[in-house]
């Protein structure tokens, strides 16, 4: 039975709730540096995660890509971090090559997770099955296994202290999963979202000029119903054999699902939103 | 060094049509008979729409003559995500012949997108340049610094870097930087599941552009973010010395992309020869561009797309 992990990755995250079923918290933000920014240095999530840690549970940070323009202040945010007494043995989830690297390289024994924006399968488009299957049942196999489920990638990433991943969960994958964690890596599931993509630009500051990333508006999802597809000769009704994730939700530059429903109680960590 | 144009090719008559339109450099993949659709490059061999994105061995070398002939160099694609374990390492046994096949029909660089191919092909004991793919992910200079370590000649910058920020990486680095100038993707390369050419004979289209009902039955693109022009910004890029301009489309029909590679490589010559370039005149040459990829639609040049970037 895996260990529940809550994300906090909101302004508003509620930290007067009973968490007693959550056994490890994580801060920080998956896919927007500004919240990152901001939820990593607000007093009274710091102050909350505090509390946490010294009623035994675990705390990990949540990092995402990491845009040129904010790199040096990221990269002196985790110095910082790394110092901090309530961060000292936290895992740090990391969806950037460069920044894995710039950690490995200011401390090198600090354990890292592999996030799901550096991860792929086939399995994980919406018509993930209909891109392989037309292909021998061998290829087949291959393609929706997750591209972490690789030796050379496994020894590699082992060189940057990555002990674990975390990832969208599908039928195609598991088998793969469970080899992944054979071969001594921790495996956390997304049971709140399904990623389906992440942008540069926000789409709150996208549709807004005055937008001045107070970090409230991004807090809530939109909810999409997909209306017409777009080809290169224009709009077209969605075939009706072709599945689309419905409802689809954006949030700030984030693009996602409902989750698969597929049991994961034996994955080593199962990844819950606080919403 | 003149900046150089690059551009896709899927057939004889498109490498044919691209290199008298300008382009410098190209790139294509082969057919690999482990598969009926999908292939190790990053697009399908046959698409939704029955195109052959990729090349038979007997074409590829034709190609490349032609192209050596012209002073154009090629770039193979091998930049395919999902190379995993298999039962006798067969799937990436594949793939290793898939590039020596290259390889042996004189590419003469590689495109790699995936971490584990970079390090087997390398203990293969293969030597050719390799470019990191788009799909690595190079947003910053720790990242570019991370993939050098990993034996890149050069980089392809994901589409949604600033100008400034293609500057600063730049600056930091001796790797040659590649950029996009075409049509452009809303997700970070990488960061997107709504897969479109890799093998599906349902058409998607292109999801990041669909219209979606959304609140008060309000319709819009609501994902669409697709920066799809670089025209005006020709100047500032070659004055940077930007090694490579990269268009995509070995999926899209080679006429198409042909008059987009001479729109480019008129503005780029109109620069270096008159040190400004005239932008109505020169996409007046595509009658549909300033409608569909002008305005807010820049690349690399400070319009509300690149404001709402985080």
């Amino acid at each position: 039975m895996g260990t529940y992990e809550m994300r906090i990755d909101r302004l508003g995250f509620d930290i007067e709730q009973n968490y007693d079923t959550i056994q490890s918290f994580s801060i920080g933000h998956e896919s927007c540096i500004i919240k990152f920014f901001k939820v990593i240095q607000q007093t009274d999530l710091l102050d909350f995660v505090r509390r946490q840690k010294e009623a035994g549970r675990e705390i990990r940070i949540i990092t995402p890509f990491v845009p040129e323009q904010h790199l040096d202040e990221m990269k002196e945010v985790i110095k910082s971090i790394c110092k901090e007494e309530c961060f000292k043995d936290s895992v740090i989830i990391v969806n950037d090559f460069g920044l894995m690297s710039y950690i490995h390289k200011i401390d090198e024994n600090r354990k890292m997770c592999l996030g799901r924006s550096l991860l792929f399968s086939f399995d994980y488009a919406p018509w993930g099955h209909k891109i392989y299957e037309n292909e021998p049942e061998k290829i087949q196999k291959v393609v929706a296994q997750i591209n972490f489920y690789d030796d050379e990638k496994m020894e590699f990433y082992r060189g940057y202290h990555v002990s674990e991943i975390e990832v969208n969960l599908t039928a195609g994958t598991i088998d793969s999963l469970k080899e992944i964690q054979k071969a001594g890596f921790k495996v956390n599931v997304h049971k709140g979202s399904f990623l389906y993509g992440t942008q540069r630009s926000c789409y709150i500051r996208r549709c807004s000029a005055e937008q001045n990333c107070c970090g409230t508006e991004c807090e809530y999802a939109e909810e999409l119903e997909i209306e017409e597809f777009w080809g290169g000769a224009g709009y077209y009704k969605k075939p009706d054999d072709i599945a689309f994730p419905n409802p689809l939700y954006l949030r700030g530059n984030q693009i996602y699902g409902k989750a698969h429903d597929i049991p994961c109680d034996c994955f080593d960590g199962i990844i819950v939103d606080a919403e | 060094m003149i900046m150089k144009l690059k551009v896709p090719v899927n057939s004889y008559e498109a490498a044919v049509k691209q290199i008298e339109a300008g382009a410098d450099e190209i790139y294509m993949g082969l057919e690999d008979s482990h598969f009926n659709r999908m292939s190790y490059s990053a697009r399908a061999q046959i698409t939704s729409q029955g195109v052959h994105s990729n090349l038979r061995d007997e074409e590829f070398a034709r190609i490349v003559e032609y192209a050596h002939s012209k002073n154009v160099t090629v770039d193979f694609t091998a930049n395919c995500q999902h190379v995993t374990n298999s039962t006798d390492d067969f799937y990436r046994e594949g793939f290793l012949e898939y590039v020596e096949r290259g390889i042996h029909l004189g590419a003469d660089a590689l495109i790699v997108a995936d971490i584990g191919n970079l390090i087997a092909l390398r203990k293969r004991g293969i030597q050719t340049p390799i470019i990191a793919g788009s799909y690595l992910s190079g947003f910053n200079r720790e990242t570019v610094d991370f993939l050098k370590e990993l034996d890149v000649f050069r980089i392809c910058i994901p589409d949604q870097v600033t100008f400034d920020e293609i500057k600063a990486i730049k600056k930091h680095t001796d790797l040659e930087i590649e950029i996009f100038i075409g049509y452009g993707c809303s997700n970070l390369a990488g960061v997107c599941n709504f897969c479109h050419n890799n093998g599906e004979k349902i058409n998607v289209g292109v999801p990041c552009r669909a219209k979606f009902k959304m609140k008060h039955n309000k319709i819009a693109n609501i994902l669409d973010a697709c920066p799809d022009c670089a025209i005006c910004s020709i100047p500032k890029l070659y004055d940077l010395g930007i090694d490579s301009l990269k268009i995509i489309g070995r999926e899209t029909d080679c006429r198409e992309v042909a008059e987009i590679t001479r729109m480019y490589k008129t503005a780029i010559q109109m620069y270096a020869e008159a040190g400004k370039i005239d932008r109505k005149e020169i996409i007046s040459a595509i009658p549909w561009w300033e409608n569909n990829m002008c305005h807010d639609r820049c690349k690399y040049e400070n319009t509300s797309l690149l404001q709402s970037y985080l």
